[in-house]
């Protein structure tokens, strides 16, 4: 019986008997893998709040009156915001 | 012929219909090879100090993944003496295919591991940007699914032996699809594509003996491990 529905499995290879083993995660192990899912989103908040803060950092900016070229000398380009393809509009 | 400085020491082939969650090189020191002189050797530190694993893989989700989704180390999670990570573009890794510009950097910076999510993307897309369904040569109809129209990530992972000391582990991984996560076959979509560079050093008590991998999603690829020699050492011969 499984620990977890799905269960998440691990392939292993001892290079000391060279052979392969696909095994569920070990009870310890998904708890280390839950532990790191809470580091990942915490990561991840904090990297969007820092995206956040360059984009509100960069608008205030440009609203102190600095040009585009001024502002990207200082803190580098914007993110692309996907703009349109003119020399292939469509995909090939 | 020049000496073969490389050896693969192992392989796992994990398949599309029995995906893992996770890759581990257990025992990286007790591996051997045959030198020159015919006689089995344990690879060590002087005599194969590079560890190196090349990888091809899918990942079976169509959700984005996040930077940390992606994760490695080196034997534990305490041995990394801090990694840093850059990833491409407008710092959440994905490229847009209509749109190229300088990398606007974005480096975080770890003590636990590697993390390479943002160079890594999801694989099972319900829409290719080249079309739906197509007939392949054998009048199978495929669908834009399928399995043999999903992309492949692709990444290195190398480090050295303990007693080096070198500063010590560095990895990429990148990926470049037609792969349309919302279904849309735009350019100006994003989810085109994504790289990630990474590199950072161990503390003073690390050990390679392991090599651990982890996706947050299933996955399915090729992870080819090879040790570097100093000689000619061959392997399963």
């Amino acid at each position: 019986m499984s620990l977890r529905e799905p269960p998440m499995m691990m392939a292993i290879y001892d290079c000391a008997t060279e052979e392969q083993t696909i095994r569920e995660f070990t009870q310890e192990e998904y708890d280390a893998f839950d532990e790191q899912q809470k580091v990942a989103a915490q990561n991840e908040a904090e990297e969007t709040q820092q995206r956040a803060d360059a984009a509100a950092g960069r608008q205030k900016l440009l609203d102190l009156g600095l040009s585009e070229a001024e502002v990207n000398a200082l803190v580098g380009p914007p993110p692309p915001e996907g703009a349109p393809d003119v020399e292939a509009p469509d995909p090939a | 012929m020049p000496d073969q400085n490389w050896v693969l020491i192992a392989q796992q082939q994990i398949p599309y219909s029995n995906p893992t969650s996770a890759v581990q090189f257990q025992n990286l020191n007790s591996s051997t090879a045959t030198s020159e002189a015919g006689v089995t050797v344990t690879l060590n530190a002087s005599n194969a100090p590079v560890y190196r694993m090349f990888a091809k893989y899918t990942i079976h989700t169509s959700s984005a993944i996040s930077n940390t989704q992606g994760y490695s180390y080196i034997y534990s999670t305490s041995q990394h003496d801090h990694a840093q990570e850059w990833n491409g573009e407008n710092q959440n890794t994905y490229l847009y295919s209509n749109n190229q510009t300088t990398g606007a950097s974005n480096a975080s910076y770890y003590t636990t591991g590697t993390y390479w999510g943002y160079g890594a993307q999801s694989n099972q897309y319900s829409m290719y940007g080249w079309g739906a369904q197509i007939t392949d040569d054998a009048g199978v109809v495929v669908e834009p699914y399928d399995r043999r129209r999903q992309g492949q990530n692709v990444g290195c992972w190398e480090f050295y032996s303990t007693e080096q000391m070198y500063p010590v582990h560095s990895h990429w991984t990148m990926i470049c699809t037609e792969g349309i996560q919302d279904g849309s076959n735009q350019t100006s979509s994003q989810k085109w594509g994504g790289y990630e560079l990474g590199s950072g050093g161990s503390n003073q008590s690390y050990s390679t003996n392991e090599f651990y991998w982890q996706c947050s999603y299933n996955v399915s690829g090729t992870f080819l491990f090879y040790r570097s020699c100093n000689g000619n050492y061959q392997k399963n011969e």
